[in-house]
Parts: C-alpha cells; sequence; structure tokens
C-alpha cells in the first residue's frame, strides 16, 4: 500500500502590485522513513499544484460577497477534483509499480493524510472556522471534556449531500475540463 | 529540483549493490543513526541512563515504591507482519541496465568526477548564473577538459540527469467563472508516486508493509507510519 500526504497552504508573497498570494499543494509518500521524508536535502516532497487564487472580495454588497464565496468554495473543489482524478480508479484497483528496489510492486496509492493548519483545513473543507475539521463537534463545545470521543466526521453523508446539489448539466467535474 | 538529482547520482554510485529490502532486524538496526526510530543507539544510552537514575532515587524515597512498570528500554523484541505483504512481483525491466550503465559511468554527462564536484559545488553553494560565467570567462576552470563551459549548458546536463524525469509533467488548465478566468497548473498523482517509490536514493529508506513492534515486557511500540494501526487495518481489508 501506498499512503499518499498531502501538504498545502496559502502563502501571502508580497503586498506590492496588489497582494499576490501562492497557494501551493505538495505531496510525499507514507512509504518513506520519516528521517529521510523529513529531510529537506533528499526532497521528498514534491509540488503537486499551484491552486487559483481567488479574487478579493469587492466588498460592494453582503450579496455579492456570499455569492463570490460560493463561487470560491466551488472552484476549489472542482480543482481538487481534477487534481486527484487518477487516484479514483487506482485506489480500487490494483496498480503495478517499479519501486526502488529494481522490483514491481502491487500498489495501491491512497490518499491517508492532509497536513495543514487549521484555517486551511476550514478552507478546503468548506466549514466554518469554529468547527472541528475532524470530529463532529458544536462550536460551543470546542475545547471540552477531552476524554469524550467524538464521531469523526462522516464524509459520505456530505457527499451525498453535495450530489443532490450538483447542477445537472454535467456528469462530472472532470468533464467540464474536458470539453 | 536539482539538489536531489545531484544526491541521487551520489547515493546510487554508494549503494549500487545495496538492492535488497530493508528489514529492521538484526544488525541493520545499529548502523541507524540520527534518527527518532526507537533502535537509535544514542538515544538509547541517554534513556538507560536517565532510567537507572531513576531507580536509584527509588530506593531513597520509600514513597515512590509502587511505580508498577518501568519501560523496557530495549529494541523491539517481537515483530509481527502480515505474511505476503509488500511481496515482489518481478524485476524491473531495464533495471539491470540502468543500474549497470550508471555503475559504469558513474558521473556520465560529467567528463570526470572533479568535473562532477565542481557542478555539484555550484549547485550546492547556489552560485548564480553570472558568477559562474564568469568563473569560465576568466579562465577559473584551468586546462581540463570540462563537460561544460557556462551557466545555461550546466543547466541543461542538470536537466537531463534525472532518469526518472518522465513522470514530471505539468499540466494546464484555466478555470472560468463567468467574471474570471483563472489557470492553474498541476501534476499527475500518481505520476508524482511512481517517481517517489522508484527513487534508487531512498531505496534503504522505503517499507513495503505494515509491522507491529513489541518491546520485551510486551508493549506496543510505535515510531513510523507502517507501525500503527491504520496502515495495518487497510492492508489487511485488501488482502482479505
Amino acid at each position: 500500500m501506498v499512503p499518499i500526504i498531502g501538504l498545502s497552504d496559502q502563502t501571502h508573497l508580497t503586498n506590492f502590485s496588489g497582494d499576490k498570494k501562492a497557494w501551493p499543494v505538495y505531496m510525499t509518500i507514507g512509504n518513506i522513513l520519516s528521517r529521510t521524508r523529513n529531510s529537506p536535502a533528499k526532497m521528498p516532497i514534491l509540488l503537486l499544484a499551484l491552486l487559483p487564487i481567488p479574487p478579493k472580495f469587492t466588498g460592494e454588497s453582503a450579496r455579492a460577497n456570499e455569492a463570490q464565496r460560493q463561487t470560491n468554495a466551488d472552484t476549489l473543489r472542482a480543482v481538487f477534483d481534477l487534481v486527484l482524478a487518477p487516484l479514483q480508479p487506482v485506489a480500487q484497483e490494483e496498480t503495478v509499480m517499479d519501486c526502488a528496489d529494481g522490483k514491481t510492486c502491487l500498489c495501491f496509492p491512497i490518499l491517508s493524510a492532509w497536513i495543514a493548519d487549521h484555517a486551511e483545513h476550514a478552507a478546503l473543507q468548506g466549514i466554518g472556522s469554529k468547527s472541528c475539521p475532524k470530529c463532529e463537534v458544536r462550536c460551543e463545545e470546542l475545547g471540552g471534556d477531552p476524554r469524550r470521543i467524538y464521531e469523526t466526521r462522516d464524509y459520505k453523508r456530505y457527499r451525498e449531500k453535495a450530489l443532490r446539489h450538483e447542477p445537472a448539466e454535467l456528469a462530472s467535474i472532470a468533464e467540464y475540463f474536458q470539453r | 529540483m536539482h539538489l536531489d538529482i545531484v544526491l541521487s547520482l551520489n547515493v546510487i554510485a554508494d549503494a549500487a549493490s545495496c538492492t535488497a529490502r530493508p528489514t529492521f532486524v538484526g544488525d541493520e538496526l545499529e548502523n541507524m543513526t540520527d534518527s527518532d526510530y526507537e533502535s537509535d543507539p544514542g538515544l538509547e544510552i541517554a534513556d538507560i541512563h536517565t532510567a537507572s537514575g531513576e531507580i536509584d532515587d527509588m530506593h531513597n524515597d520509600s514513597d515512590r515504591e509502587d511505580v508498577s512498570h518501568l519501560p523496557v528500554l530495549e529494541r523491539p523484541s517481537v515483530q509481527e507482519t502480515i505474511p505476503g505483504a509488500g511481496r515482489p512481483l518481478g524485476e524491473v525491466a531495464g533495471n539491470t541496465k540502468l543500474h549497470k550503465a550508471m555503475t559504469d559511468d558513474p558521473w556520465s554527462l560529467f567528463s570526470s568526477e572533479d568535473d562532477f564536484n565542481l557542478a555539484s559545488l555550484f549547485v550546492r553553494s547556489k552560485v548564480a548564473k553570472s558568477q559562474i560565467n564568469a568563473y569560465f570567462a576568466q579562465g577559473l576552470g584551468g586546462t581540463d577538459s570540462r563537460s561544460f563551459l557556462s551557466a545555461y549548458t550546466l543547466r541543461q546536463h542538470l536537466d537531463v540527469l534525472d532518469p526518472f524525469r518522465e513522470y514530471f509533467v505539468w499540466a494546464e488548465a484555466s478555470i472560468d467563472d463567468g467574471r474570471h478566468a483563472t489557470t492553474f497548473y498541476y501534476r499527475n498523482i500518481i505520476d508524482c508516486v511512481c517517481y517517489l517509490i522508484r527513487q534508487v536514493a531512498y531505496s534503504s529508506d522505503i517499507v513495503y508493509a505494515p509491522i507491529r513492534e513489541y518491546d520485551l515486557s510486551g508493549e506496543r511500540l510505535y515510531s513510523e507510519m507502517h507501525t500503527a494501526d491504520w496502515w495495518w487495518d487497510i492492508q489487511g481489508c485488501d488482502r482479505s
């Protein structure tokens, strides 16, 4: 099995020429032992994508801001659909890959972890910044009883919900890009 | 990006004969330094010192006699694996050829070891292009035959140095939300995985299967990602 670890963070580059930002997404694999994986000189972390930076909020009206926020979230989802699309068929079925020791192996690449700060998690998962990206805990219970185990997020439910709101004209986002 | 290319060639030249999988059993562990793996000899000694200090303290202090369990600071004594997990299927086509080419001519593209070391120095110390050009313009390169005589030719050499570079292809896509059109760039994630798992430079530090480790007292030891339960569960359910 090949566990894929993703990393991302939105980075502010400059205040000149109207606030430039970069939004890199990196990836590495869990098969590499941490002493190599965490060594910058061995370059085990690859740049996977540079996400599009959404335009600034115009501040004209609350409604315009809300529409912009919705567009940004849709754009982000579409981009991640496209970038992670090659994983979907491969995670279900086995692939044969060449390995470092000169042998071929059956590999199952699975996205296993995402390293990001809280603001980034909130942006990527489209949740409010006061809710927990890992588990189902209400915002007023945050920082509550540490011994209580909260249920982790049931992403299937979110997916079903999201699919119901999918505009009907296109079957998938990938199709949108292939037009 | 070019730093690892230089590095990987170094390691290939050193470890050309070492193609066996890391097993983490026995003597191999003793060669592992500078790691936080539980069998780091330096760490172990330090820990044993503190542990013995604690024991002395306890003899003096009768209130602390009810300490029931001292961690056993040994390397894992019991290891459990999933049979058949991480088993290789066969040889990679053309791998021996690639290895042979690399060991026969380890300085390939560069004319000699000196030549390679000079290029390596330029890259590692991040010498500016203009400085590299000035170096050759002033004749500091000496009379030896150099395979590169400018920053441009050095860059060209570096670009073809990576034997797995064909995995790296940038794709470009644009997204249009009706008001703004934005272009963004991405790579195929599967190709990136192939690239990483194929790197010969990492071959001594790659694991293919989960493992469960216990110390002498039967306590579970967690260190790397493959010693935890998640990988074990996923791989176990794949097998069955």
